[in-house]
């Protein structure tokens, strides 16, 4: 086998064929099948009929029953051994990290890994950051405490592992981590895209600007999905590279952007990747049209997920990578199923506000969306704070263009509000800029 | 660069070989059974990002 560039954390396995990627992934999830049978409960039941032995295409892989974040839940509540339940398929003694899931749409499901697990996810996020650009010459800062959420954790191992120095930022204000971020010349950056707008603004209050006085040259995004609205913006005011990446608890980080930045690679074949469609949440659909995304690890032996529906909408690309990477690419498009809505006969995705507002309107600092009924009529109202070197005179154009871009990229129609300097909620890690008011 | 999967399939298995031996050696000492198990996290992922691949 023989390679020139230095540019894959696995030059082997990253331009493999793609027809041995997959013939890798099902052997995987064949094996993974059988552990999840005999290890765990949870999964003893759920697939019992279904031989491991069997799946032998990916289209058997598509008749195993899908696994929810709900039955997650519920394998969880109340069974022993206490956290875990019914779904652990290692002996208890055998942890050594703990983590949740943020709790965003229900009670939080706990994830835990063994000493051997973790070391693997964490490598799985080495191919994310080489991917990123990240290498050992990097001083990276992380502003922020990580907490019991996995993913600032896992990066932090991954650059560790690539010989980064890493810069743990947590404990400070905004402010101070700016501050010590100059002070170290750290020269790269893990962020939420929330928090690294943030930081601009912070930074020029302090009359400091990123993109002139810091030396952040690359910086990976972790946390809420990025439109490629927010990605650009932040490159312009950083002066950087800015890469996404897609992970979650459950899974783990699992597919990361090239130097292309086009679209994200899954890191394969340590997942299998499948799209069903909208409306069934079950029938397959090819490359070039948007679904919803299952996903399986394949070797991180300790909580065994089997086709997790994620219920994030992507579309896998049809295109190869200039990069020669052989892995599947997919692109996020359009947020989490959870999030749409029907308005008044259109499907409504928060996503577009963040889109429209970040690749249009630099003057808006922050916004939220608010839904809410009037009567019978469903009202969404976008509540936006203008930059204060923003003159009200300005306002009424602003508040005028705003609408009408909005009413083009979604069909309908929202009602303004100028909120004042400072009025609206700041980010740090997950953003909740969509409020609907109207679930009881 | 040329690689070598069948010989570093055979370095990962030694290493693999050597260091549960080691574990053996020390059992009962905490240190060289946790170290020892630190390494055959490794060899695990060695083996996934190497020998798996082999035909």
């Amino acid at each position: 086998m023989k390679l020139t560039e230095n540019q894959y954390w696995n030059p082997i396995i990253e331009t493999l064929p793609r027809e041995r990627l997959m013939e890798i992934e099902l052997r995987r999830f064949r094996e993974t099948l059988r552990w999840a049978k005999e290890d765990s409960p949870f999964y003893r039941k759920k697939l019992h009929g279904i031989a491991p032995e069997d799946i032998r295409t990916f289209e058997d892989v598509a008749k195993v029953p899908m696994t929810e974040k709900d039955e997650l839940r519920a394998a969880q509540e109340g069974k022993e051994p206490y956290l875990y339940g019914d779904l652990l398929a290692v002996a208890p003694d055998r942890l050594s990290i703990f983590h949740q899931t943020s709790g965003t749409t229900g009670k939080p499901v706990y994830i835990p890994d063994t000493y051997e697990s973790w070391q693997l996810v964490v490598d799985i996020w080495c191919y994310i950051l080489y991917a990123a650009g990240f290498r050992s010459t990097d001083r990276v800062f992380l502003p922020f405490v990580y907490n019991v959420y996995i993913a600032f954790w896992q990066g932090h191992y991954a650059a560790e592992k690539l010989g980064c120095e890493v810069v743990p930022g947590g404990g400070l204000e905004t402010k101070a981590r700016i501050q010590k971020m100059k002070e170290v010349q750290a020269t790269a950056l893990m962020n939420t895209p929330t928090y690294g707008l943030h930081m601009i603004e912070v930074a020029k209050e302090m009359g400091i600007d990123p993109k002139r006085d810091l030396r952040i040259k690359r910086m990976i995004c972790a946390g809420e999905p990025m439109p490629e609205s927010t990605r650009l913006r932040l490159e312009e005011e950083w002066g950087a590279d800015v890469y996404d990446h897609i992970g979650g608890t459950e899974p783990g980080g699992w597919a990361g952007m090239c130097s292309q930045k086009q679209g994200m690679h899954v890191i394969e074949p340590y997942f299998l990747h499948e799209m069903v469609d909208l409306e069934t949440m079950s029938k397959p659909i090819p490359p070039g049209v948007k679904g919803v995304a299952v996903i399986t690890p394949l070797c991180r032996k300790c909580i065994p997920l089997i086709r997790f529906n994620l219920k994030d909408m992507m579309m896998v690309r049809k295109d190869s990578c200039p990069c020669g990477r052989t892995s599947i690419r997919v692109d996020q498009i359009g947020g989490r199923v959870d999030d749409l809505r029907k308005i008044r006969g259109v499907f409504f995705s928060p996503s577009v506000v963040e889109e429209v507002i970040r690749g249009q309107f630099p003057e808006v600092v922050e916004f939220e969306t608010i839904l809410t009924q009037e009567e019978v009529m469903p009202v969404l109202t976008l509540r936006v704070e203008f930059d204060p070197s923003i003159g009200e005179s300005q306002y009424k154009e602003l508040r005028s263009r705003i609408r009408e871009k909005l009413k083009i990229r979604s069909n309908l129609t929202f009602e303004l509000e100028v909120v004042k300097a400072g009025g609206l909620p700041r980010y740090t890690l997950k953003s909740s800029r969509f409020k609907d008011h109207t679930k009881k | 660069m040329e690689y070598n999967l069948r010989d570093m399939d055979s370095e990962i298995k030694a290493i693999e070989e050597s260091t549960k031996k080691l574990k053996g050696l020390g059992q009962g000492i905490e240190t060289v059974e946790r170290n020892a198990e630190a390494i055959l996290a490794f060899v695990f992922i060695l083996k996934r990002n190497i020998s798996d691949l082999l035909e």
